[in-house]
């Protein structure tokens, strides 16, 4: 009988703890990340950079993920634009996405002339096309091209060293503050779960402001 | 010949140890990646790119979720029940089941590794074929109820297990 008793105990045990690990792994219960200031002069904002609700995200041009919530994002935007000031943070995961950083130049770059917006629209809306290539600069200069910038002057930014610490600065800022992966989403300096529908995140969105008003 | 309840009060089944101690290794490496993917899923950090571990666009995607419940979920159910089986078999290999926990005897065994395996081969296509991306803990997924089915064919071909049917 004491045997028994010992087999299950054992087992159970062992089951029971191995999942809890998994859980905890798989991040239920993590705490989460705070920004303590918020957005910045060098920050490329979209809405009403006067809102009391922030938004600052930290993405990746490359990462797939990304490009689906920027997706819901613009809707939100469209919808609760006047409340909100969007800010996009550059976090280009090198390790797993090599053009990443590329894209990061180039959004930037184009920055420089007035249209990040532009630019980061067209990496994400192309992102499968460029993602794999061979060399997707060329693509980055004939988006350039498409939306009208000198390109002399974004070439030479492009290859700037004011624009690659950017990035670089951006990036390390991330890895130094935990920034696991993209996109990272911070509502008024409090990391989020991202949320899973658009109805969760409109939800959310909504709460925040209303809190906020 | 005996019926299939019946002989489930009446014969016990002989399962090679290896055969057990397989089903028991193979289902808790299952339970452990199918409860990850779950927590995953109600966590939110499936919905990102992470450093290490790459994209799992999969677990983004509507096909992650059956019945309104995460899929994982069910693998989680699946891969617990086969080591709860096995480890009830190794307690008590003559233990008789009764009413609804015959459902929880060893001779079940093969038909749940089936419909598991039809299960992971389903979602492997949609991975491949539809949503064209791979989740790295799916991937592992199939490979363990694939290597469960396998066994499962294996205890069906097992002489104690046809003398037991």
């Amino acid at each position: 009988m004491n045997k028994r008793i010992k087999f299950w105990t054992v087992a159970s045990l062992l089951i029971i703890a191995s999942a809890l690990i998994m859980i905890k792994v798989a991040g239920v219960g993590a705490k989460p990340l705070f920004i303590k200031d918020g957005i910045s002069p060098s920050d490329w904002v979209q809405g009403n950079p006067q809102a009391k609700v922030t938004l600052i995200e930290y993405s990746d041009f490359q990462c797939p993920a990304c490009k689906v919530f920027n997706i819901e994002l613009q809707k939100i935007m469209e919808e609760f634009g006047s409340h909100i000031a969007f800010a996009y943070r550059n976090y280009p995961l090198i390790s797993i996405h090599k053009y990443s950083i590329n894209a990061a130049y180039a959004a930037e770059a184009a920055g420089v002339q007035g249209k990040f917006w532009e630019m980061h629209d067209i990496l994400f809306n192309t992102q499968e096309d460029w993602s794999n290539q061979e060399n997707p600069e060329q693509s980055f200069f004939d988006y350039a091209k498409n939306i009208g910038l000198d390109m002399k002057k974004f070439e030479e930014d492009y290859n700037s060293r004011k624009i690659r610490n950017k990035v670089e600065e951006s990036r390390s800022f991330a890895e130094g503050l935990g920034i696991k992966g993209t996109p990272t989403i911070f509502i008024n300096g409090k990391q989020i779960n991202n949320p899973r529908s658009h109805e969760d995140f409109r939800k959310l969105i909504r709460d925040i402001i209303a809190q906020n008003s | 010949m005996k019926t299939l309840e019946n002989s489930s009060e009446t014969l016990s089944l002989k399962i090679p140890k290896w055969l057990i101690y397989s089903f028991i290794g193979i289902s808790f490496i299952g339970f452990l990646d199918a409860t990850y993917l779950t927590a995953e899923h109600y966590s939110g950090a499936g919905l990102n790119c992470i450093i290490f571990t790459g994209c799992d666009t999969v677990t983004t995607s509507s096909y992650n979720e059956m019945l309104g419940l995460p899929v994982a979920l069910y693998g989680a159910v699946y891969y617990f029940g086969i080591l709860l089986i096995s480890l009830l078999y190794i307690d008590n290999p003559n233990r008789k089941f009764v009413s609804i926990f015959k459902l929880l005897s060893p001779k079940f065994i093969p038909v749940y590794t089936l419909i598991g395996f039809i299960m992971s081969a389903r979602f492997v296509y949609l991975m491949l074929f539809v949503i064209n991306a791979i989740c790295t803990y799916c991937l592992l997924s199939a490979i363990t109820s694939t290597l469960l089915f396998i066994l499962g064919i294996t205890l069906l071909k097992n002489r104690f297990y046809k003398e037991a049917i």
